[in-house]
């Protein structure tokens, strides 16, 4: 059974300790005090230093794709799913993603 | 048909992917993955459409986010101050003309300065109104920051599942789909871009074309792009002799 679990835990410790980082590290900046450590009652993404923010994210995102490939490892269709069309954010969301890249630049305009 | 003398493959470009990652259920896609399944046809997608479609999965989320964080947020408490409602309150027709005015402005500078932003914007309009209209309607009492917050977790949820899609399909390969890398030849994108194939597909084209060549397999590039496919005899003409294709006929160019 250890041998069978290890694997999973061991990749399951890495993608929470990832995960407990980026979130620490969110919270200790936008914290006032000791007391809002436990819970900020703002967030704001300006009094992070978003280059730090990026690492941390993208360590967090590398852990949970090698997470999930080792359970895909296991089960095939464990993480199996499929997004709803009819859904009006993912018809937005489809709509956007055929337009050009160039026209989803915010700073053009607005 | 008969079976063929030499290997045969389809690359697809990232619109056909992105497409299936939706389950937009394109009869022009399924009819390739149905041609491809029962011939036992493998479908491959570059190095380079992979990025192409990460990072226009990544572009969209951040469009959005950025959307309703600096546009909706902001001008739905300005007009708040303006009228002097306390931003507790709960959501009223009012905010509704307060997005209509900052959607009002938003198209006219864009019209002006000719961007191509209208699109988009109308697209996130069109979402929030209907968004916050359904709320009014059901009597919902909602304030401002319990609206951005719902809007921001639709986001968040669409966001990770189609990420999650899309890992499935691309990055692990459950689907039919298999990612080959193969190192693109800047002299022959180059080609393919003189002739009128921007980038990336250019890019997409030039590695399709070098996997047939180097590995002696028939191949089909499918897109939905006619911008693409109309360009198959000015390509010929380079001796880049390369089929492109709708993905409807796609398996009729073997």
């Amino acid at each position: 059974m250890q041998h069978e679990v290890g694997p999973l835990l061991d990749k399951f410790d890495e993608c929470s300790f990832a995960c407990a980082r980026l979130k620490k590290y969110v919270t200790v900046w936008n914290s006032k005090s000791i007391e809002d450590l436990s819970g900020p009652a703002f967030l704001d993404f300006k009094k992070m230093d978003f280059a730090e923010f990026e690492q941390l994210s993208s360590e967090f995102n590398s852990k949970l794709r090698e997470m999930k490939a080792t359970l895909l490892s296991r089960d095939r269709d464990i993480l199996n799913k499929s997004i709803d069309p009819n859904d009006p954010t993912a018809k937005m969301f489809s709509r956007l993603l055929v337009m050009p890249s160039s026209s989803l630049n915010m700073e053009q305009g607005a | 048909m008969s079976a063929p003398t030499v290997p045969q493959c389809f690359f697809l470009d990232a619109n056909i992917v992105i497409s299936d990652i939706l389950n937009e259920n394109n009869p022009r896609i399924a009819k390739l993955k149905e041609d491809a399944r029962l011939n036992s046809i493998p479908c491959y997608i570059s190095d380079s459409v992979k990025t192409e479609i990460y990072g226009k999965i990544t572009l969209t989320s951040n469009f959005l986010g950025n959307a309703v964080r600096d546009t909706v947020s902001v001008a739905l408490e300005d007009a708040r101050a303006k009228r002097g409602t306390p931003l507790a309150a709960p959501m009223n027709k009012n905010d509704v003309r307060a997005l209509e005015d900052l959607f009002s402005i938003c198209h006219d500078t864009a019209r002006s300065q000719k961007l191509s932003l209208i699109g988009p914007l109308q697209e996130v309009e069109q979402w929030a109104i209907k968004f916050v209209g359904d709320k009014l309607n059901q009597g919902a009492n909602i304030t401002i920051g319990n609206f951005l917050v719902e809007l921001t977790k639709k986001l968040l949820d669409t966001t990770s599942k189609i990420e999650g899609v899309y890992d499935n399909l691309v990055e692990f390969e459950m689907g039919h789909i298999k990612t080959k890398t193969i190192p693109v030849t800047q002299p022959l994108a180059n080609i393919v871009y003189n002739v009128g194939i921007h980038n990336p597909d250019n890019v997409h084209i030039a590695v399709a074309f070098t996997y047939q060549v180097s590995n002696k397999e028939k191949v089909v590039f499918a897109t939905q792009d006619y911008g693409i496919i109309n360009k198959k005899q000015d390509l010929w003409k380079q001796q880049i002799m390369i089929e492109l294709s709708d993905p409807l006929y796609a398996f009729y160019h073997f």
